[in-house]
């Protein structure tokens, strides 16, 4: 009773936040009291909301970066340049966090990865620069188009079915991909081939450019890549996914070395979403995950519109 | 088939190891780091109200405004010693942690004569140096 008690009232919390949310996004026309308030506020607000992206980013299975990014961007007085550096940043920093433990459970590929990183490091390069020279108000109104996009694949796609009988492409062959893990909700082993991979090199180029250009990171178009186009199995695209990520920081040096890049934000960023996930992860099996998904892709949708909205006014 | 699989997860391990142990030293420095910066334990290059004061300008005109340095890569002499250059600093190893892991990788490949792979590894090594190094 009580924890269906405690459920009960998550659920009213998130959905009390959820009507204080849209209202703020209709009614106000500059969330970003910038000025008014004694400047270290913002760092320490940024390290409480960056905690909570962090808790809720794991059970939802988006990464840090997608959220961070509009979020922050919409309601926080940074400029955009800034937020996007520091968004692959903590893309990259979630992804570094979490790879040692997914590579120890046998979710993520290195054999896999290290293709599709390679590709994906040298066209979030080419993105960063052309992020950088984006005017603010077209930047935002793509943000803001790219983010509704993201909330459509993840309402739309679903995990696919994997095939046991494939034998994967001869470029998996030649390059002698394949993964192994143990179910730990089943308990049975889990053999995979990837398919496709000529195809998903091209995929993955598109998905670093929008990382790069955006400072989103690309977990939430890595996962549904290697998931349907490849068919590796849910878990370990989640975890290849992660090991993607965490090699590929060529884009974030970009920013680095422009200068887009304050250690007054990115500091308190990185710190809250580490603080975040590692919390998210321990309670992962305690909370409804269909709830929380749910409020992701809505918390998403709302500041994809704010971003649309700010870059159209 | 279960001997070659450990065999290919040992490079794996490896990688995953490393990085633990690189990215909880980072993060665990950058969090000191930031304690002085803010507190203002080494001398500050801008002022934080300044920092506060411009960080809605984009990028030029910030760069503009405040007259900051420019640090390229690992040449960070521009910024001195000050709270900037160790929270920086601190940064920037974030950024490099997964080099040492996937040169140790690339050494594993080598020893096991994969030449595709100690090739891609190599590309990886390479494009990350380069960004690094600044040189994009």
């Amino acid at each position: 009773m009580p924890l269906r008690l405690a459920r009960g009232l998550g659920g009213a919390v998130l959905f009390v936040s959820l009507l204080l949310l849209s209202f703020s996004v209709l009614a106000f026309d500059d969330l970003s009291f910038q000025g008014h308030w004694v400047w270290w506020v913002w760092p320490l607000l940024l390290l409480v909301v960056c905690f909570f992206i962090g808790l809720v980013a794991v059970p939802a299975g988006v990464g840090g970066g997608v959220l961070f990014v509009p979020i922050i961007g919409g309601f926080f007085p940074f400029h955009l340049d800034f937020v996007r550096g520091t968004g692959l940043l903590v893309a990259l920093t979630s992804a570094l966090v979490s790879s040692p433990g997914l590579l120890r459970l046998g979710f993520a590929e290195l054999r896999l990865a290290l293709p599709l990183a390679l590709v994906v490091s040298v066209s979030s390069i080419a993105g960063a620069f052309c992020g950088l020279l984006l005017p603010e108000k077209i930047a935002q109104i793509s943000l803001g188009i790219l983010i509704l996009g993201i909330v459509l694949l993840m309402l739309l796609i679903q995990p696919t079915k994997l095939d046991p009988t494939q034998q994967g492409d001869p470029w998996v062959r030649a390059l002698k991909i394949s993964g192994f893990y143990c179910d730990p909700y089943s308990g049975q082993d889990v053999h995979w081939t990837p398919y496709h991979l000529r195809g998903a090199l091209g995929v993955f180029v598109l998905i670093g450019f929008l990382a790069g250009m955006f400072g989103l990171g690309a977990g939430w178009a890595n996962v549904p890549a290697l998931n349907l186009l490849m068919q590796v199995p849910m878990k370990a695209a989640a975890g290849t996914s992660g090991l993607i990520l965490s090699m590929s920081s060529s884009a974030a040096w970009v920013y680095l070395n422009k200068g887009a890049l304050l250690a007054l934000i990115a500091v308190p960023a990185i710190l809250g979403m580490t603080l975040g996930a590692s919390i998210g992860v321990r309670i992962l099996g305690r909370l409804n995950a269909k709830w929380i998904r749910y409020f992701v892709i809505s918390l998403l949708f709302l500041a994809g519109l704010r971003m649309l909205m700010q870059g159209l006014r | 088939m279960y001997l070659k699989k450990w065999f290919e997860q040992k490079e794996s391990l490896l990688y995953g190891q490393v990085l633990d142990w690189v990215v909880k030293l980072c993060l665990l420095l950058m969090a000191i780091s930031f304690l002085i910066y803010v507190g203002g334990g080494l001398p500050q290059l801008m002022d934080l109200d300044q920092v506060a004061q411009n960080w809605h300008l984009s990028l030029s005109d910030f760069q503009r405004a405040t007259h900051r340095p420019l640090a390229v890569g690992w040449q960070l002499r521009e910024v001195g010693l000050s709270g900037e250059f160790i929270c920086r600093l601190c940064i920037q190893s974030l950024c490099s942690a997964s080099l040492l892991s996937l040169v140790l990788v690339c050494v594993k490949f080598y020893r096991h004569r994969d030449w595709i792979y100690v090739a891609i590894t190599l590309a990886n090594l390479a494009i990350l140096g380069l960004a690094m190094g600044g040189f994009f």
